[in-house]
Formats: C-alpha cells, structure tokens, sequence
C-alpha cells in the first residue's frame, strides 16, 4: 500500500482546557496548526439561542458574556455519574447547569451526569464529540484529505467507564478509534524518540520540531536540563527509566516508564483524575471572594462573575510562575475597587496541599515499580501547571532529579499520539507500547466485598477467569458486578456496570458451571464473554454501564451528530451567503451612483427593485438553494451595469 | 539451561518452518501462533524449562521479543480476528510473564504442576507464625497512628529482610516436590508452610503506608 492510499490516522490530545491534534509522517510527528499557527484549541463550546455552536478560542472568549451556555472542563463529567459530581461538591463549582440524566434498561437505573443547555440535555460524550469533530475538519482541511481515524488520549488513571466515554466521543465525533492511549505514555513516546537518532526529522520544519530533537538523552541538552553524568548512564546501559509528571488542566497522572530498544514498557502509573490546573485556579478564587465579602460585604458568585475570577485567577496563576508578585484588581462597581497583591510564597501556601497530594501519588508509583528515590534516569513533565515553580521543586524533591523540563508541556502529549498514529498507521515499525492497567479490577462477591481479579498496574493485555453458578434451581441468568478500585468495600470502589448472563440452560441449582472471561484490551478496556461449561453454550452478556451510554446510544448520537453536521452546514451556508448578499446589493448601489444615469430608465428601476427584492429574501428566507439562485440571478442582472461601471472608471482614469 | 525443552519435539512455524523458541508466535517472521484451548504451560510458552531458577534479564528479553510479534499494535491491525488472536496470546504472555517473574508466584505454579493443594488452599503455618504476626501488625498500626516514620522504616526494613529469607529458601523446597512417595508429599508440604509464611510477611509490609515521607 503506498502512502497515498492509506488512512491518515491523527493522534489528539482531548484536554481538560485545551485539545490538540498532529499527525506522523515518514519525518516524523508535527502539530496542525491554525492559521495564526495556533496548536492549541481550548476544549470550550458556546451554545447560541439560534442553535449555532462556537468551538475553541471564540467560545472561551466569549465565556464572560455567556456563562450558563458556555461549556468547558467536560473532561470532569466523562463517564461520571451525577451523584458522585454532587458528592465530591464538583458541580457546585461549574457556572453551566448540570443535570442527572436517569435512564432506565430493564430493570437497571443509570446514572449519567448530563449538560442542560438552552432546554436541551447534552451527554459529556456528546459535548467532546463536537471538539473532537472541530479537531478532525482542522485536520481535514490541513492535510487536505478526510480524516476519519484517530488515536485520543486520556489520563492513565482514568478508569473503564472514562475510557469508554472517550471512545464513544470519537465515534459520535465520526472517528474511528484505532486506540486509546495514557497520555504520560504518549509524553515518554514523544520523548524517547530522541533516543533513536533515525527517528528525528534531520531538517526541522519548525521550533517545536526542533525541540523534539533536543530529547536525545546522549546528545546536547540545553544548559542545565541535566547533568552530564545522567546522559552518560542513560546511554552506555541502553536500558533509561523514566518518569512523567503529568499536571494537566483537570487531571493528574505519573507513569514511570522502561524505554529499551524501541520498547517503552509502562512499570507503574498512579494519579487523580480530580486534580489539575482548575483547582490551583480556584483557590485563588476562593481567596478573592472571601476577601472581598470581608471588606465590602459582598458576595460574588453570580455564574458570570465566577467565569470572570476564573480567567482572573489564572492569569495570575500564569505570572506567578515567571514574576515574584502579581497584582489583582476588580472594580465591584459605586466607586469600590477590590485590589491586592499576591506573592509567589503566598499562592504557594494555597496550592500547597494540591501538590503534596502528587507528591503522594508519585511515591506510590514509585513503590509499585519497586524503585527507590534517585533511581530514575530522567523525570519529564508534562502538562501546564508543570510550569509552576513549587511543582518543579517538589516533583525534583521527591524523585532525587532536576525534572526535565525543555520540552512545549502542551504540545508533547499531542505529539507522542501522533507517534502512536503513525506505529497503527503502518508508518512507524521501530517503537512499540506496552502499557499497564491503572486500577484493579474485580467484582462484587457475597458480603459486599471487592474480590480482586486483575491487580493494578498488571501489563495489558491480561484477561482474568471466574466461575459461577446459580443458587436457585433452573435459574437462567446471573448478575455479576463488575468493579474497578484499590478498596476492600464494594461501596468504595467504582462500579463499572452490571454484567448480566443470560441464556443458562436450566439446571439444579449450583450445577451449571459459567466461565466468565475478563479481558483488558489494549486500550485499558474491559471486554467480557462467558460459556457455560456443561454444555458449551455462549451465554449471552448484557451489559449496564453504570455512568455510561450503551452501544445503541451512542449509534443513535452518531446519527444525529451527522444530521447535526448537515444543519450546521446550512447555517453556516446561509450565513456565507447572506454576507454576498450584503455585499454585493451594496457594490450594486455604489454602481448605480456612479453609472446609473447610462442605463435605460426602466432597467435602472429594474435594477433597484432587484436589490430590494433580494435584500428581503437574504432576511426571511431559510432556503440557502433558493438564496443561492437568486443571488446568481442577481449577480446575472447587474452584469451590464458592472460593464458600465467599468468603463466610466478607465475612462476617468483616462481623463 | 537449554531453551528448549527436552523431550520435546522443537516447534516449527507453519508459515516459514523456522524452529520457534515459543508456540506463541514466530520471532522470524511474525506469524502469530495457535494456542491450545485451557490453561497454557507458562514455562512453554517462554521456551523454559520446569525449573525454579529462571534468569529474570532473559525472561523480560524474551518478553520484549515476543511483545513484538504478538502485541495488538503489531499484529492486530489487518482484520478483527487477527486482533482477537492476538489479545488472547499477548494476555496469556502477560499471565505468563507475571508468574514467572514473581518467585513467589513462580514457586506456586511449580506447585500446582507437581499436583496437590495449593498453599493457600492449605493454609498452614508454623504455630508460633500468628502470634508474630499480630504482634507486628500492631506495632505497625501504632507507628502509622502516631506518624512515627522512624518506627516505620525499621519495621519495612525487619519484613523485608524476613521476606528476603523466606524466598532464599524456595529453590531448595522447589527441590524436593516431585519426588515419588511420602517424601513428595512432605516436600510439598514444606513449601506450601514456607510459601504461607512469605504471604504473611508481603501483607504486613503493604500496611506499611507507601507513602511515607521522603
């Protein structure tokens, strides 16, 4: 197959705050850009009244203005229910109306958060599947050829039910999902490229190319990044464990990684999908708005002023990390202007139980790849708030390492999909995953206890066998609940969906003998089958998931998502036509001012009433074909006067 | 040690009859390969031999080369039951990876092969082991109430090194259990205690908090 006939797959990073997409060819992984040559697209959606979807920087510049329809940090809700959001006091932070979207399956009763916007309920995967398509017409349009394949990312410890999410939210999106991938894997691929010298474009296209090539462990570094000694260990042994620090917008994620011989071999991962960027932000929140009702007895929390303190707050989160002291002020209106100075040591009071919480994590990764403080070769890290000093200082303190910090933290996550892109692709034959599974997996056994079947950090692929049985004589199905979780207590873990069997042949209780087949995909997904062994019969498997949409959902979101393109299509249409309209009417007038007296009376009338006609048509008409027509006919009517024109302008100039 | 095992025939790929050190898949041309139905032999499927002592560098090695043929990614992406083989041989390479790597696990399955209860079917313990045990468990639960890392690190360094004994042992027991008649049974007996022994030990050190200060 030659290179112009297969796929393109994209790799795209999904953020919390921000979406990336980039692609691998023969040269190596690259972002596309915008035409500002913008990488990132924030993962914001505004919804208008007349229905019309912005997405990405015009929607996040607009959150202001429009809070309860402006939707951001969806990656929160993926594949959560809305209970555990109340519980854990995460919706109560959100300025957008977020409801519990209840459906029943039989007998079962889930549990989805979804997103009320102008009356209409939207599910998370819905919502990331309108940023996902924005990312693949941004790659459509660059690389000039349809692009209906890709590999997302997603935090390592994100858990079955937030995969599945994800991966529904490429399928309604129109993609096909080839793989999901941890995102501090994706980081160390990116990065472990430097290892192989072949791999690194010999001519880089742009800076952040250039960049990548900087990653070889052997090679130069840029001062500082790390000491000599490292680089020399690093490259006689052949054999680099490192790991990633990941501080996204939302989530937080650490992987320590073996990269040998083209093989990045994930040892452990640890993390917190309830911790990033948003949280840092909003302590800054919280501080300002306490103090503001402490010295002016107000209260602001309207949604459009939290969304106001959010840009607010991260602004001076983002000048802490470069200057010792940031400067806030907010005019509260009636001559009363809050007003104060925040000092690097004081925001790092704030944030610093956040980043011991990681600090946490990491020892444990640490101790589950059986590794002692200073036995890494190097620390990435990955991720914006990466750039906060205090992170850098902690992430150096516990790990023995000065972390490594020369690469874009935005753009490597993106970059190392498009590696992943490029390996499903058939692209890239010299590297090769293999990944672990975040959480342990088990189900629910007699008591209420978790009975662990696939322990965490297990290489994946890995599948897991149980036997059951029945307890009632000739009963045909068996419930099992499948859960995922560190705890003892079912309640403490999360459940993933009830597995129902169905189909048992009758029998004494106890005798049918139900062999049930965990496996974890590479993906990090479950997939179940079962067999009664008696009779070699396939049981049928139903499959509830507890926070999530069921595969006819997500066909049937797929579908309107298509039927949605086309609408926004017309819209988008219309619009471009309407704007000919004014465009040319008004083009049509300034002819007639200056070479209407040319024309017969009659037709001069003609023209005018053309103008006035089509004008009112452009206002009432939903018809972009009929719209079309008539602005040809339009267009058609004028050309003897565009002639005119024409002429009496060469001849001015003539004269 | 030689690779392949003796008494058996070596195997040879369908595809380019090249001899193949496991049944899983050929490391020459990729070819993926046929697995029996049930439990598959985790020292087969590596080219090892029935043997406690395994070269851990060699195994993961071996691993990695095999990953390559097998691994999803590699061989999965020309058509779904392509993919489907090639879960079912990654993951049962995986299994087989884990248990081999862990001598613990590895000295179980030896175990289990000879015939006979499992150790944690049989669950016996030298007498004096419980009343240690709870002594220890509560002197941990003390040590990580009153925040004493102190007292911490010197109980992990005290299960380490009783663990590290224990599993000094294995090869020895390993020994003993295919022999024919009482001296089998006892020899498996011995492990099953001795393997028994190393659990206890592993669950005391995972109550020692991971994350102890730095």
């Amino acid at each position: 197959m030659s290179a112009a006939d297969r796929d393109i797959v994209v790799g795209i990073d999904l953020g919390t705050t921000n979406s990336l997409v980039a692609v691998c060819d023969e040269a190596g992984p690259r972002l596309l850009r915008d035409n500002n040559g913008e990488s990132l697209i924030p993962s914001f959606l505004a919804f208008g009244p007349d229905g019309r979807v912005l997405i990405g920087q015009e929607a996040k510049a607009h959150a202001v203005e429009n809070p309860t329809s402006t939707i951001f940090s969806i990656k929160r809700l993926m594949g959560r229910g809305f209970d555990e959001l109340t519980a854990t006091g995460e919706l109560a932070q959100l300025p957008y109306a977020v409801v519990q979207r209840v459906a029943q399956i039989g007998a079962e009763t889930r549990d989805m958060a979804a997103v009320e916007i102008n009356g209409r309920l939207m599910t998370p995967p819905e919502l990331s599947a309108l940023v996902l398509r924005e990312m693949r017409e941004r790659a459509t349009r660059q690389l000039g050829r349809e692009v209906r394949k890709a590999v997302i990312t997603v935090p390592a410890y994100f858990d079955d039910a937030q995969r599945q999410a994800t991966r529904d939210a490429g399928r309604i999106a129109g993609l096909e999902v080839l793989r999901i991938i941890n995102e501090p894997t994706a980081a160390a691929l990116a990065y472990g490229l430097g290892l192989r010298g072949s791999a690194v474009p010999t001519t880089p296209r742009t800076e952040h190319e250039a960049s990548l090539s900087l990653l070889n462990l052997a090679s130069q570094c840029p001062s500082g990044a790390m000491p000599a000694d490292q680089a020399a260990r690093a490259s006689t042994a052949g054999e680099s464990l490192i790991a990633v620090y990941d501080l996204g917008g939302g989530t937080f994620d650490v992987s320590i990684l073996r990269l040998m011989e083209g093989v990045f071999e994930v040892l452990s991962t640890h993390g917190d999908t309830r911790l990033g960027g948003d949280d840092l932000d909003r302590e800054i929140i919280h501080l300002v708005q306490r103090e503001v009702r402490e010295q002016f007895g107000l209260t602001i929390d309207s949604p459009a002023t939290r969304q106001a303190l959010r840009t607010l707050a991260e602004n001076v989160k983002v000048r802490l990390s470069t200057e010792p002291s940031a400067k806030l002020e907010i005019d509260l209106g009636r001559g009363r202007v809050y007003s104060r100075t925040i000092s690097r040591e004081e925001f790092e009071g704030l944030i610093a139980p956040w980043v011991e919480r990681t600090i946490n994590s990491c020892r444990h990764a640490l101790a589950d790849a059986r590794l002692e403080v200073g036995g890494l070769d190097q620390v990435v890290m990955v991720g914006g708030s990466t750039r906060i000093p205090l992170v850098r200082k902690r992430v150096e303190e516990a790990f023995g390492r000065r972390p490594y910090t020369a690469i874009n933290p935005d753009e490597v996550v993106a970059l190392g999909a498009a590696v992943q892109a490029g390996i499903l692709g058939g692209i890239r034959h010299d590297a090769l995953l293999l990944d672990v599974i975040p959480l342990s997996l088990g189900i629910e056994t007699l008591g209420g206890a978790m009975g662990k079947l696939i322990l965490r950090n297990s290489r994946i692929p890995c599948q897991a066998t149980e036997r059951f049985s029945t307890f009632v004589d000739g009963q045909t199905n068996v419930r099992i609940n499948v859960l995922q979780g560190e705890r003892e207590l079912v309640r403490d873990c999360r459940s993933l969906g009830e597995f129902q069997l169905r189909g048992i042949p009758p029998m004494p209780a106890g005798l049918p003998r139900i062999l049930v087949t965990f496996l974890i995909d590479e993906n990090g997904i479950l997939n179940v089958s079962a067999r009664e062994e008696r009779s070699g019969q396939e049981a049928g498997i139903q499959i509830v998931p507890t926070h999530g949409l069921t595969r006819d959902e997500v066909r049937r979101m797929e579908m309107e998502s298509y039927a949605h393109a086309r609408e926004d299509m017309t819209a988008h249409r219309l619009i471009d036509l309407r704007n000919q309209v004014a465009f040319d009417t008004h083009k049509a007038e300034q002819m007639l001012a200056r070479a209407g007296h040319l024309l017969e009376p009659t037709e001069k009338e003609g023209v005018n009433s053309a103008i006035t006609e089509l004008r009112q048509l452009a206002e009432t008409s939903e018809d972009a074909d009929l719209l079309h027509q008539s602005l040809d006919a339009f267009d058609r009517r004028t050309v003897r006067l565009a002639e005119l024109a024409i002429t009496m302008a060469l001849k001015q100039e003539d004269a | 040690m030689t690779s392949s095992r003796p008494g058996t025939p070596p195997i040879r790929c369908t595809e380019c009859q090249q001899p193949m050190d496991s049944p899983i898949g050929c490391a020459t041309c990729g070819a993926l390969g046929q697995l029996p139905a049930g439990n598959v032999d985790c020292f087969t499927l590596f080219g090892l031999p029935h043997r406690f002592e395994v070269d851990l560098k060699a195994l993961h090695t071996r691993l990695l080369t095999l990953s390559r043929v097998v691994h999803p990614d590699v061989a999965g992406v020309a058509t779904p039951e392509k993919r489907e083989q090639a879960l079912r041989l990654s993951s049962e390479l995986n299994r087989a990876y884990e248990t081999l790597r862990d001598p613990v696990a590895r000295a179980e399955y030896l175990l289990h092969l000879a015939g006979g209860p499992s150790a944690s079917d049989d669950k016996s313990v030298p007498p004096e082991l419980l009343s240690e045990v709870m002594t220890l468990r509560e002197e941990i639960e003390e040590a990580t109430t009153g925040g004493n890392g102190q007292a911490l690190r010197s109980l992990k360094t005290d299960l380490a090194a009783r663990r590290e004994s224990g599993m000094a042992q294995l090869a020895a027991l390993v020994e003993g259990i295919e022999t024919p008649g009482e001296a089998g049974e006892q020899g498996r007996k011995r492990l099953r205690v001795a393997l028994n022994v190393i659990k206890y030990w592993s669950n005391l050190l995972e109550r020692i908090p991971a994350a102890a200060p730095i």
